[in-house]
């Protein structure tokens, strides 16, 4: 019924709109942990680097985390807007997870967030330590309901079906789907090791450059150890991940894979697959790896099924689920052995000295939010052509609208984001670049510009410097 | 019983959102008549703070309506999607102006103009979407929307449209009033509320005459409740609106205007709910057609009836902490920080 332009177009609009959005949970979330990580230490120690860590990250936090709001009410509304037969059909479920996420996470980041930035000096050091608990405790809620939302459409469970319509029959198997158990805690994992990168990535800019010695030391020295404990775990979880998705959404996994025959048991690093004629064009394979990671047969000998054995109508698209899956997988093996390496050059107490080491981190700054990116890609285009798993499919789901309107929404977001996404990584840069303000060593006290306004001079304190702010009001 | 108990959690959002981002786009529209970076600044350092936590209640509406009533989630959005679209534009472009302008000094003008023009068309683009609610969406096969893009635009609702602005500005300079500590602003945004009162309320009455010739036939006004309820929600506002007006021309009562504002704006989505019911979206849907089953709306109600205290309770306290003072900071509460030394 819908046309297949107004389909395809409204594909690629939740695509873009909900990748953009991706990205800034992507490291709030690890963020706002982190955040309240060192106040807690601060309050403990009372050392000062922990509250010049705390407020240089509270600044970048504070940005993204706004981006991230915004960004998120599109993702609410394009569910209606877009998909109006998706929201009639699994509203009495998905709607009423994404409520719970509303009231019960939403909210509660954004009572709080008002505190955490511009509360210094009106409120006590206890309350600022609640409000960034209560922060952190909303962030890692919403991941957890919208996991519990997105695992029912990849295993969904719990159900009965109403002339079309979901509707619940048991809310804790509809809650704790097959799938979402090990899909949580893959993500949580994933967020803060995105977040963790991120700390090293800039801490490891300043250290080669022998800037900002213990405040970058000691964020460093927090950011490579959590790493270092997470990454080996994220590595076993995702095995899981890929273990259930064969027995729930075989479809996804064998995509991924990338052969059409059953015959391979080697590893495909590269393939140009021909959807059409049923085969890969051209491959490059290492033998007897696939069997080693995925059924973790050690002769070498299993084969993978291929996509041949999928209904036609029933495939994903291949090149979207095979490399979006590598760009996770790869970019999950160089921050492994990175975070090895970084295990290493602290027993050898050359963490902080390396510069092949610092540089190659600063280097690889954005690969946790990269790895997140492509990771939902492959969940998400691994899924279809169904937006429930075996259930309904993406293409009855769309609405009725004039393929007019979805070119002026989707040029539109693309406009506005890559606007948003210039300005978030200017503002990033900037921030960097003018570093973290000293907190007790600061000598003399610079003239108050804008006199005796205390939400002002607060505002500050979270805020860009005099020579920044001048370019910013030129530009 | 769920779903009516369900569509007064979602009324509850939309009275709370209109009158909470009501004076912050608001203010974001009153930016446009104000001369002077100090001026616009201090508009913005009144919004800064607040304004995630004011629009974060129109995802009650959003998310509330699609979990509780889905039927008239999916009909409504693909029918106002233009609409929308503008708001989310709109809304997307000022929530990053706000950050940025709060970040920066001075009042950069971009990020200026984003803000002024983010508001405006966000509260005209809503005000278009209550028009076409109330004027009714005509559904095709199997409830769904099968109209034209535009079917949503008319006379009726630009004038709504025009109607969400102007309320929208009046609240702005009530709140300027009562939170403001920059005279020059108080006494600019007085002079626009003194005027835009009698303004916004003739709009109103306008909008408010039509409805029997502009409203869906679907809708019904002549029962004894329901006259009664519209009777007093129009006495209140009436009322109210008087009130904030006299509030304006003072130099005292700073409460008040922004009281009253409150109220009547309260009070017209009130009016504007009760004689919607027992339709959702007229004038095929009604509140127990559109409804999920009973189990979703126990779990969203358990839920809600749970947490949302708590969030009217830290919210308030927010609210109440992050205040304007019109004496410095308790140097005590801030023994990290030297006082003097915060700037640089």
């Amino acid at each position: 019924m819908p046309s297949p332009t107004v389909l395809e177009l409204s594909r690629w609009q939740f695509a873009v709109t909900a990748a953009f959005h991706m990205s800034f949970p992507a490291i709030t979330v690890g963020l706002s942990v982190f955040l309240c990580l060192n106040y807690a230490l601060y309050l403990r120690t009372r050392d000062p680097v922990y509250l010049q860590i705390y407020r240089f990250w509270r600044k970048i936090f504070a940005v993204g985390f706004a981006l991230g709001v915004v960004a998120g009410i599109v993702l609410t509304f394009e569910f209606g807007l877009n998909w109006g037969v998706y929201a009639h059909d699994v509203g009495p479920i998905i709607g009423v997870i994404i409520g719970m996420e509303v009231a019960t996470a939403f909210f509660l980041e954004a009572g709080f967030i008002g505190i955490l930035l511009y509360g210094e000096g009106r409120v006590s050091n206890r309350v600022t330590m609640f409000a960034n608990v209560m922060v952190a405790l909303g962030t890692l809620l919403s991941t957890t309901w919208i996991l519990a939302a997105n695992s029912w459409m990849q295993t969904p469970s719990g159900y009965v079906r109403v002339n079309g319509q979901f509707q619940p029959r048991d809310w804790v198997s509809i809650l704790f789907n097959p799938s979402f158990p090990h899909r949580f805690f893959h993500m949580l994992f994933a967020v803060l090791i995105a977040a963790a990168w991120l700390i090293a990535g800039i801490s490891a800019y300043y250290l080669a450059r022998r800037r900002y010695r213990p405040f970058s030391r000691r964020s460093f020295s927090i950011a490579m150890g959590v790493l270092a404990i997470l990454l080996p775990w994220q590595l076993f979880i995702g095995d899981n991940v890929a273990s259930t998705m064969f027995i729930y959404e075989p479809a996804k996994l064998i995509t991924l894979e990338g052969n059409y025959n059953s015959l391979n048991s080697g590893w495909n690093v590269l393939i140009i697959p021909d959807p059409q004629a049923g085969k890969n064009i051209f491959q490059i394979t290492i033998p007897n790896l696939s069997s080693l990671l995925g059924p973790h047969v050690l002769s070498g000998q299993a084969k993978t099924p291929g996509i041949s054995t999928i209904p036609k109508d029933e495939r994903p698209n291949v090149y979207a689920v095979f490399y979006a899956f590598r760009v996770m997988f790869y970019s999950a093996l160089v921050m492994f052995s990175t975070a090895m390496v970084g295990l290493y050059l602290r027993l050898r107490r050359k963490l902080y000295t390396s510069r092949r080491f610092l540089r190659w981190v600063t280097w690889t700054t954005p690969i946790g939010v990269i790895a997140i990116i492509g990771g939902w890609i492959t969940a998400e285009a691994g899924r279809q052509p169904w937006v429930v798993y075996g259930q309904l499919r993406t293409g009855a789901a769309v609405s009725h609208l004039a393929s007019g309107s979805m070119i002026f929404s989707l040029a539109g977001f693309v406009a506005l984001y890559l606007a948003m996404l210039t300005a978030w990584v200017t503002y990033l840069v900037r921030q960097v670049m003018r570093g973290p303000d000293p907190v007790d060593t600061a000598g003399t006290p610079g003239p108050d510009p804008q006199g005796s306004d205390p939400a002002a001079r607060d505002r500050q304190v979270s805020g860009a410097s005099a020579p920044s702010a001048a370019v910013a009001s030129k530009a | 019983m769920a779903a009516d108990a369900w569509f007064a959690v979602i009324a509850t959002g939309l009275v709370l959102y209109v009158t909470l981002d009501g004076y912050d786009l608001g203010c974001g529209i009153l930016a446009l008549a104000q001369r002077g970076e100090a001026r616009r600044r201090s508009l913005l350092e009144l919004v800064a703070p607040v304004w995630d936590g004011n629009e974060s209640w129109i995802l009650l509406i959003a998310v509330g309506l699609w979990g509780g009533f889905p039927a008239a989630s999916g009909a409504l959005l693909p029918a106002v999607y233009p609409g929308v679209i503008v708001m989310i534009f709109s809304l997307i472009a000022r929530g990053v102006s706000i950050e940025m302008i709060s970040n920066a000094r001075g009042w950069p003008r971009g990020w200026g103009s984003a803000f002024i023009a983010g508001s405006f068309c966000a509260a005209f683009a809503q005000g278009t979407v209550i028009g076409a609610v109330v004027q009714g969406v005509r559904l095709g096969a199997g409830g769904r929307f099968t109209g034209g893009t535009f079917g949503f635009l008319s006379g009726y609702s630009v004038l709504t449209g025009v109607v969400t602005v102007a309320l929208y500005a009046l609240a702005g300079a009530a709140m300027v009033k009562m939170r403001s500590d920059d005279a020059a602003l108080r006494a600019g945004c007085a002079r626009w509320g003194r005027g835009l009162a009698p303004a916004a309320a003739a709009l109103v009455i306008l909008a408010a005459a039509l409805l029997p010739v502009a409203g869906s036939p679907a809708l019904t006004i002549g029962q004894p409740l329901r006259v009664a309820l519209l009777t007093w929600a129009c006495v209140t506002a009436a009322a109210m609106f008087l009130a904030a007006w006299w509030s304006f021309g003072r130099e005292d009562h700073d409460n008040l205007a922004f009281t009253g504002v409150a109220i009547a704006m309260a009070a017209g989505a009130a009016g504007l709910l009760v004689l919607l019911y027992p339709m959702i979206l007229p004038p095929d849907l009604t509140i127990a057609r559109a409804a999920s089953p009973p189990s979703s709306l126990e779990f969203l109600l358990g839920g809600f009836g749970t947490f949302v205290p708590l969030v009217f309770a830290y919210n308030a306290y927010a609210f109440w902490v992050l205040r304007p003072r019109r004496t410095p900071p308790d140097p005590a509460l801030a023994s990290h920080e030297p006082p003097g030394n915060a700037t640089r």
